[in-house]
């Protein structure tokens, strides 16, 4: 807002911000401890001091006996409510009174048994199956219902169950969860978990946000999928910003042996090795931080020996994401570490390569026992084409994003650095978590390994935090 | 005669002393009279009288804003209040007026619940330039229904703005001072550090007394739903102090303009307040009124 306006604004709500005078700009600053210019006060202002009574007619008006202005926050909010319909502010006080005295006439359960109502604490929540909805090219669209269901407060258990019809392999899939909250204090929160699935997931290091998109656009096939049908049980421990979790989990794994073919590009022809079948049994400890834009989790996965089961391996998971401002630009860093021992199935092994880990070559390109991985973005903050003024491409509102990707496996068929810089571009599509923004990355793989020299991706991409 | 000088004194000055002090009363008493001349003090300018302190920057006025925000509540251990929210939903030829009224228990834990207990729908069509009920609409779509909300997320004894909470997103910028009665009034205004974060712009108004918001503005420079929404004209949040020093929400208004009202179908504007009421202190968890906790 220009300066003149500015003052007419503060002119209208009766201020004399600026334009004031000196006795006042210098009060402010003495109250405020601060000047005009921000920096140290010195205070130039006259201070009165009572001298000699002198007489005073008395028609003259007598000082302070001016008509009271509204204050600031009254003017403030007239002004505020001058922009709204009337209708809008004059609300619906009596139906607030009749209601609520009813309310405590009645008492809480008379009046819910009044109303008829079947919702509220303790009360069946139906919706999608959100957990397990899901396209993949193993089985096609996988959609159903979901409830959820749990006693008033937060120490009710609470129950969760899902089923859902595969298309493409013509299965029931389902999820069961409960949820046992032990300590809920706002400090300190521990539950009891358990949970039993027969579904279909993803695995690899290169999981994009929306594996449905990926699937459908032909960016996955069979061979990046694994169906696992059991169960884990254990504790998560929260406080102060901080999450462990203990789990057992035993569950069957095998390869999905089906193949959906219909995704918009075909199918890709990448050889990759699928799943190997077998009964995991292990057990898990995570460690999950979070503190202001940073976020890092740790995973260690003890398998076989004495927890028996058909795999014996050890698998670490660390990973690290953050956000910084530099200046006004954003940027992004996501660290992978993966270290496996033992004898791990595929599903286990470290691995590097795909849309979701190095970009710009295949999905698993790299496997080995030990894997580092980093993703750095910068997130452009300067809207460059509505800069240029050009119709049309100005109101585009397109943010670049220039990216680089690296990572390393050790003990693998190769140990070479794969490197890859690129540049994305993202339009915003709304608050809606991982498909906040639509992304198409260009990504140029380097090294004598490259598959090709430009790879594009289209993607859903996460926002806003 | 020692001291014939103190003898005089003593015999003149005193009754002339007396007579002085009583015409200065009876000038005094004729002075106050209405209607008639009297005195006040005169005020004159003396020496200048030079103070420096250290500049309050502006980091200091957001942190301090964020401990002062943290005291419109304090002393208290939970709270009652209700809300009622209405809604104004215009399409090209009919509105609708939804009024949602709700009960709300917080507590300084953050634990809380709201009872969404009622809900009326008023619906009228346009006839030339007025609108007209349609009564025959009004109780369709009013089912009574109490829901609880237990999530704990939005308490107003734990939470703190957005523009507080994440401030790395933000430009902050001092855009005034004044001084209010005895109070110095900052006008603070913000903004997204990038061009591309649909997050909203602000200007908050800080009392440097304790420093605490005491009213709140916000725009978008960058459309939030951009598949949905035209834009989003304003949004502000009134606070007002009660009686006990106490500084609570007492209205939050918006207005928005939606995409593709020209068909008709989906509506063109969408107004709405939400008004807040019956503030309670320390009342405790009413199962009767709450329900069991």
């Amino acid at each position: 807002m220009s300066a003149p306006r500015e003052r007419a604004r503060a002119r209208r709500f009766g201020w004399a911000f600026g334009g004031g005078t000196a006795a006042g700009a210098a009060c402010f600053a003495l109250l405020a401890g601060v000047s005009p210019a921000h920096g140290a006060v010195s205070d130039p202002s006259p201070r009165p001091v009572p001298v000699k009574p002198v007489p005073v007619d008395s028609s003259s008006a007598p000082p302070g006996d001016a008509p009271p202005q509204p204050d600031l926050l009254h003017r403030l909010q007239e002004e505020d409510d001058a922009f709204f319909p009337a209708e809008l502010l004059e609300g619906n006080p009596s139906l607030r009174d009749s209601t609520l005295a009813r309310l405590d006439s009645l008492g809480y359960t008379a009046y819910r048994r009044e109303a008829g109502t079947r919702s509220g604490p303790g009360a069946l929540h139906f919706g999608p199956a959100a957990r397990i909805m899901d396209f993949n090219r193993a089985e096609g669209l996988v959609a159903g219902l979901g409830v959820s269901g749990s006693l008033a407060g937060r120490h009710s258990p609470r129950i969760h169950l899902e089923g859902a019809y595969a298309g493409g392999s013509k299965k029931f899939r389902h999820l069961e969860a409960l949820v046992l909250p032990l300590v809920a204090d706002p400090d300190l929160r521990l539950v009891a978990r358990a949970s039993y699935a027969d579904r279909v997931v993803p695995f690899g290091a290169s999981r994009p946000a929306a594996n449905a998109v990926r699937a459908f656009l032909g960016g996955a096939d069979d061979r990046d999928y694994l169906r696992r049908r059991g169960g884990s049980a254990g504790v998560r421990l929260e406080w102060e910003g901080l999450a462990l979790t203990l789990d057992y989990e035993a569950a069957r794994e095998s390869a999905p042996g089906l193949h959906e073919d219909f995704s918009l590009f075909g199918v890709l022809d990448q050889p990759l090795t699928a799943a190997t079948g077998g009964l995991d049994r292990a057990a898990v400890v995570g460690v999950d931080v979070g503190r202001g834009a940073w976020r890092g989790w740790a995973r260690h996965r003890v398998a076989g020996g004495a927890l028996g089961g058909d795999f014996a391996y050890n698998r670490t998971d660390l990973e690290l994401s953050g956000r910084r401002y530099l200046g006004r630009q954003e940027l992004t860093l996501d660290l992978t570490a993966v270290h496996t021992a033992g004898r791990p199935p595929v599903q286990r092994t470290a691995d590097l390569g795909g849309l979701g880990s190095v970009r710009g070559f295949d999905r698993r390109t790299r496997l080995g026992e030990t894997a580092l991985g980093a993703r750095f973005e910068v997130h452009v903050p300067y809207d460059v084409l509505a800069a240029s003024g050009v119709p049309v491409v100005r109101d585009l509102h397109l943010q670049f994003v220039p990216f680089a990707d690296g990572g390393r496996v050790w003990n693998g068929a190769s140990d070479a650095w794969l490197l890859a810089p690129g540049l994305g571009v993202q339009y915003y599509l709304g608050p809606f978590e991982r498909v906040s923004y639509l992304r198409l990355d260009a990504a140029v793989p380097l090294g004598p390994d490259r598959p090709e020299d430009l790879r594009l991706y289209l993607r859903f991409a996460r926002g806003l935090f | 005669m020692r001291n014939p000088g103190g003898l005089f004194r003593g015999r003149i000055l005193v009754p002339v002393a007396m007579v002085a002090i009583l015409a200065e009363a009876v000038v005094a008493w004729v002075a106050a009279s209405p209607g008639e001349t009297y005195t006040l003090p005169r005020y004159e300018v003396v020496d200048t009288t030079r103070v420096a302190r250290e500049a309050v920057t502006l980091r200091e006025i957001i942190q301090r804003c964020v401990e002062g925000e943290k005291t419109k509540l304090s002393g208290h251990r939970d709270m009652t209040y209700s809300f009622t929210v209405r809604s104004l939903v215009l399409w090209k030829k009919k509105k609708e007026i939804e009024d949602d009224v709700f009960l709300a228990y917080e507590d300084s834990t953050g634990f809380g619940r709201t009872l969404s207990l009622e809900k009326s729908v008023r619906h009228f069509k346009k006839k030339g330039d007025g609108w007209v009920e349609d009564a025959g609409d009004r109780d369709r779509d009013s089912p009574i229904r109490v829901t609880a909300d237990d999530e704990d997320s939005e308490n107003l004894f734990t939470r703190l703005p957005f523009f507080l909470e994440e401030q790395q997103e933000f430009d902050f910028e001092l855009l005034d001072r004044t001084l209010e009665e005895d109070h110095v009034i900052f006008k603070v205004g913000f903004r997204p550090r990038s061009d591309f974060k649909p997050l909203p712009s602000g200007t908050v108004y800080v009392d440097a007394d304790r420093y605490r918001i005491i009213h709140e503005e916000f725009t978008f420079d960058r459309n939030p739903f951009p598949l949905l929404v035209k834009n989003v004209k304003r949004i502000s949040r009134h606070w007002k102090e009660l009686p006990g020093g106490e500084w609570v929400v007492s209205k939050i208004l918006m207005d928005v303009s939606l995409r593709g009202g020209w068909t008709g179908v989906m509506p063109e504007a969408v107004k709405v307040g939400v008004f807040f009421d019956d503030y309670v202190f320390d009342p405790g968890y009413d199962a009767r009124r709450f329900g069991p906790r």
